[in-house]
């Protein structure tokens, strides 16, 4: 697994000139492993990877330890956020709990 | 000429230090605007002369999420931390675009209970102006 980390920062102007302020994350970015190109997959905080939506969380856990070991820190391997299937399922399993109670 | 446009579909809301994971189902982005000031004197005709302000300011970003009872809720009054909305990866993107900075959660609704609807709570949070809010657009191979 290759990944990239890229301090994310943000641009703030002043009157000599803009200056990169630390957001103290980096965004993460990880290689597709069909075309090669590195694609942001989330970010990584003060002590967890934060996976973009539909991010697969079985790919968190390998992504964490390799944020780790380039950052020399523990990470934790952040939930991932419901991708569309998930919270689809999510929402039916809402409904059919509700439909239980009725 | 090829299509444009994108829906919400991958949006996404991270949380520097609290580590939240929300299902979240809509995201609203409060505007970013500046206040115009009148400068109009006795010799102005037509319309107000209007100069900008000095500071900007941004509303309240809001999330709508499917309610978990298991889940870690927003924390209203906890500490600032790194808040970022990522928009959706378009194909060539290599880094997604994002609107990022400090900033804490000002408001949380738990669910309304009701029979055959589905349970949505919903928070808000306000950028502190410390660092950001900034927005950067995707990056591209």
């Amino acid at each position: 697994m290759k990944i990239q980390l890229v301090p994310h920062v943000a641009l703030t102007k002043t009157p000599w000139g803009t200056v990169e302020k630390s957001l103290n994350q980096h965004i993460v970015l990880l290689e597709n492993s069909e075309t090669k190109k590195m694609v942001q997959c989330g970010y990584v905080g003060d002590t967890a990877f934060l996976p973009l939506s539909g991010f697969p969380q079985e790919l968190c856990e390998a992504v964490a330890a390799e944020c780790s070991k380039q950052l020399g820190k523990p990470v934790a391997a952040g939930i991932a956020p419901p991708g569309l299937e998930e919270l689809v399922a999510l929402v039916n399993a809402n409904v059919d709990s509700e439909d239980e109670d009725e | 000429m090829a299509l444009i446009g994108d829906t919400g579909q991958g949006m996404t809301a991270t949380f520097g230090t609290s580590s939240l994971s929300l299902a979240v189902t809509e995201i609203t982005v409060g505007a970013i605007s500046i206040d115009m000031l009148d400068v109009s004197t006795l010799a102005t005709t037509d319309f107000q002369e209007l100069i900008s302000s000095d500071l900007k300011k941004i509303g309240k970003c809001k999330l709508k999420f499917v309610f978990v009872a298991s889940a870690t809720a927003p924390v209203v009054g906890a500490a600032a931390e790194t808040m970022t909305l990522t928009y959706p990866l378009f194909t060539g993107n290599v880094a997604a675009a994002n609107l990022a900075g400090t900033a804490q959660f000002t408001d949380f609704k738990l669910p309304d209970g009701k029979l055959g609807e589905v349970m949505f709570g919903e928070c808000e949070f306000q950028y502190n102006g410390d660092t950001g809010p900034t927005y950067t657009k995707a990056t591209t191979s």
